[in-house]
């Protein structure tokens, strides 16, 4: 469709051929109709486009109607006896509704121009209702996305507060957690308050998980194993995780990191990093 | 009547504004069987044609004021009434169970009846030969949605349907052949003048 100089819808020139056929449904020539109104250039090449489809009319072998349909339709005329009559008294009271014609026939004219008009606004009302619409899908959908970088951004402060307040505390222990050959690049520590009760784990050069992947932490009590957390790491293997423990973390043999499958399933059991709660100084 | 024989049609119609009922007289004796014919073909019904061509006269007679005469020659805009009108009565037909399988029209149909008498039958049959030429001139793809448009009532959506196309396909058909019809019909027109 090409642009409208004078108005602010596109030409539809793909629909002007259908509308001179007859051959639109009722919405595409209710539109078409809407933009002929404003619209000069479309309005002369419907007229154009109408003289062929005139002339196809014209095509069919002629018949001729017989001659009943012309009195039919001469009898059938609106206020036919009134004007064949005019001039005679006895059609006074018709002369009457011919006056009051006069005066209703502008009325009418005036509330078609206005029921055009109101069609026309009511177009462009609905188009602009539903621009409108898809901007405020667009805009609640930009909320959401603020509203949900906002959670993880007060999510990340409250993990630094902690993290800040055990690193400042001088009765945070720490613990280092590192991977069982050593030949890993992988390392952690293991920051715990003095009621061992409160801790945070903060890992770095962790391999990569898959998408949806973490680390679980797990504490370990002869040979028992109580899955505490899990840790998310960076595309840089950075990850962080605060830990409110049910009993005291001295009360247990290791600390270890395990990576989970995606969706949270069981872990593989290969454990990546691991440290001795006996190696800190309160279990001593 | 015969007052208004040599009136153009744009000011018989001006003269309906006035209710002057002689002036529809003339136009119904000049177009009634191009309306008529057109009804009968698409109706195949004696009694609706009528019924159309009434109605089609009686719809000038109130609306020959909306007339305008940049639209071009009154006998299109006649025809133009005629043909919506005739089509709203095929599609509240075809909205009913039909009684019988449409037939398919051709272009053999419209061929032009032999023993023309008068001139103006002679002058009619030329006209109707340039328009049939003009048809058979089209590429058959277009031709086929000019007939099922125009002469049998179908919507571009419905063509769509019957024809198992995409409805963008069936309009840019309608819109190539409407092009190259007005192309043909125009330059007849202007060799004739």
């Amino acid at each position: 469709m090409a642009a409208n100089k004078l108005s602010n819808g596109p030409h539809p020139d793909d629909l002007l051929g259908g509308y001179a056929l007859h051959a639109l449904d009722h919405v595409e020539e209710v539109q078409v109709e809407a933009h002929l109104v404003e619209c000069l250039d479309c309005r002369r090449e419907v007229y154009r486009l109408e003289q062929v489809a005139g002339q196809l009319g014209q095509s069919v072998a002629p018949t001729t109607p017989a001659a009943y349909v012309l009195s039919r339709t001469m009898q059938a005329l609106p206020r036919t006896t009134s004007r064949a009559r005019s001039t005679s008294p006895a059609t006074s009271a018709f002369g009457f509704g011919r006056r009051l014609s006069r005066i209703l026939m502008p009325m009418a004219a005036v509330l078609v121009l206005f029921l055009i008009l109101s069609l026309v606004y009511n177009i462009r009302l609905s188009r602009r209702v539903d621009q409108l619409e898809m901007e405020s899908v667009s805009v609640s959908a930009r909320l959401f996305n603020f509203s949900t970088e906002n959670d993880q951004l007060l999510e990340s402060l409250r993990h630094q507060k902690v993290s800040s307040y055990l690193l400042a505390n001088p009765a945070t222990q720490p613990m280092l957690l590192e991977p069982p050959q050593g030949t890993s690049k992988s390392q952690g520590v293991l920051l715990v308050a003095g009621d061992g009760r409160q801790a945070i784990v903060m890992v770095a050069g962790m391999p990569e998980t898959a998408p949806g992947g973490a680390y679980q932490v797990w504490l370990l009590r002869r040979g028992e194993g109580y899955r505490m957390g899990q840790v998310e790491v960076d595309s840089n293997g950075w990850g962080t995780i605060n830990l409110y423990l049910p009993e005291p973390l001295f009360r247990f043999d290791r600390v270890e990191l395990r990576p989970m499958a995606p969706g949270g399933g069981p872990e593989s059991g290969t454990k990546v990093l691991e440290g001795k709660v006996a190696s800190m100084q309160s279990a001593k | 009547m015969a007052e208004y024989q040599e009136v153009p049609d744009h000011t018989l119609l001006h003269q309906i504004t006035r209710e002057e009922e002689g002036a529809l007289e003339t136009l119904y004796a000049r177009y009634s069987t191009s309306v008529f014919s057109l009804a009968m073909f698409m109706l195949r019904q004696q009694p609706l044609a009528e019924e159309v061509t009434q109605d089609v006269f009686l719809n000038i007679w109130l609306k020959a004021a909306t007339y305008k005469a940049d639209r071009g020659e009154p006998k299109a805009w006649i025809m133009s009434i005629a043909h919506h009108r005739i089509v709203d009565v095929i599609r509240s037909r075809r909205r009913t169970p039909p009684v019988s399988e449409p037939r398919e029209f051709d272009l053999l149909e419209l061929l032009p009846s032999a023993g023309a008498s008068t001139e103006e039958e002679v002058e009619r049959n030329l006209d109707r030969d340039r328009i049939i030429k003009a048809l058979g001139n089209l590429p058959e793809a277009q031709q086929q949605v000019i007939i099922l448009a125009y002469f049998e009532g179908y919507s571009q959506s419905e063509m769509a349907e019957k024809l198992g196309q995409p409805l963008g396909t069936v309009k840019t058909r309608v819109r190539l052949a409407m092009q190259k019809l007005r192309t043909t019909l125009e330059d007849y027109g202007s060799e004739q003048t």
